[in-house]
């Protein structure tokens, strides 16, 4: 997926088709080509599979965290190969955002959870925008570019409902429930951005979303100070980078039109307020 | 104002910090603790002044450079708020008076 290479082992059904499901767009190299990361999600060792199966998270040979239900283990994979990016692939400053495109330019959508940053993701692909990433911005100190790494969309509890509505021909894998995070289903990625995964984008527009229920959508232009600030507090490894990753911030917002938006229900106006601010210049 | 009253102020790890300045706020970056701090306008001015002087500045001083930057030529009333901002970078790391 992107730029990076995972092997996966699993004997667990519902990993087995979740990954057919969702990644059946994306190339399957060699099962001795080199990967960055081998995982196993698995049953739990010894008789404990048939008294309480739970799936577990290893990768290069150590477990990684706690076990969870077993009919967990597929979002149990998504969460664990974010957690193998963003804590080792050092190469790129990562950001915990989506990253979208348009009119070739990259759209940052920064927020912590609970902020609607994947339903807003959802709806802007369902419009026709390409998919760099639901949860990831993987930015390129060197170029300055944003390297996609199209996976599936994560949505939860009654962002999946609203998807299903708003975008009909949304393959969305089964709804897992009961997880840390509620009720979870992941939306395959377009075959037509994993096709086009090699194609890295320049930020153009930093917009940190915020869903309220019910609220008018509002779009407000914000400073690159407090722009660059928010970049800060969303990035997993800054302080790896240090000096350069400020400077690679500072680079990114100076580069961008950077906004504040909030949403309500409202996804068509939503999308609209976003198709307009990106065709603006 | 004496010495004691007027002590001289100066960055403390200049080569340590990386700058940006859009309009009128300045973000900088420490290398010596990793901090990012986004400064208020004036604090950005503050701060600004001081790196253009490696051995400091007293804050008689700084508040004349400062009202330069900021176009205000009233000191009485810039003084507090310079004195403040000059607290609040203190609390920061970024600057402390010489001797400190």
């Amino acid at each position: 997926m992107g730029p990076i290479v995972t092997s996966i082992r699993s004997p667990m059904p519902a990993v087995i088709d979740g990954i057919g499901f969702h990644y059946a767009a994306h190339e399957t190299p060699d099962a001795d080509a080199f990967a960055d990361f081998h995982v196993q999600i698995g049953w739990p060792p010894g008789v404990r599979r048939f008294i309480r199966p739970t799936a577990t998270f290893r990768v290069d040979e150590t477990t990684a965290f706690e076990p969870l239900p077993a009919n967990q283990g597929f979002p149990l994979l998504e969460w664990g190969m974010n957690w193998c990016i963003a804590a080792h692939c050092d190469q790129y400053l990562i950001l915990h955002s989506a990253v979208v495109e348009r009119n070739g330019c990259a759209l940052l959508l920064p927020a912590p959870p609970g902020s609607g940053k994947s339903t807003l993701c959802a709806a802007l692909v369902a419009r026709g925008w390409r998919l760099l990433s639901d949860e990831l911005a993987l930015i390129d100190i060197d170029q300055l570019v944003v390297t996609p790494i199209p996976r599936p969309i994560s949505l939860k509890n009654a962002a999946i409902d609203v998807i299903r509505t708003f975008w009909p021909e949304a393959a969305i894998g089964p709804v897992v429930r009961g997880t840390l995070k509620g009720s979870v289903a992941h939306v395959r990625p377009p075959a037509s951005s994993v096709e086009r995964q090699r194609e890295s984008v320049r930020a153009r527009w930093i917009v940190l979303p915020k869903y309220a229920e019910g609220a008018p959508t509002t779009l407000s232009t914000i400073t690159r100070g407090t722009a660059l600030m928010r970049l800060v507090d969303s990035a997993f490894n800054y302080t790896v980078h240090g000096r350069r990753g400020f400077e690679t911030l500072a680079a990114v917002v100076e580069g961008a039109a950077c906004c504040d938006f909030r949403y309500g229900g409202d996804l068509d106006a939503a999308v609209k307020a976003l198709e307009t601010l990106t065709s603006e210049g | 104002m004496s010495q004691v009253q007027d002590p001289i102020w100066r960055v403390v790890a200049p080569s340590a910090l990386t700058e940006r300045e859009w309009n009128d706020e300045l973000v900088v970056y420490n290398d010596l603790d990793g901090h990012t701090h986004h400064l208020a306008p004036l604090g950005g001015k503050v701060l600004l002044a001081l790196l253009e002087h490696a051995d400091g500045l007293s804050g008689t001083t700084l508040i004349e450079r400062v009202g330069e930057l900021l176009a205000i030529d009233d000191a009485p009333v810039l003084a507090p708020a310079v004195e403040e901002a000059l607290d609040e970078l203190g609390k920061l790391g970024l600057i402390a008076p010489v001797g400190a």
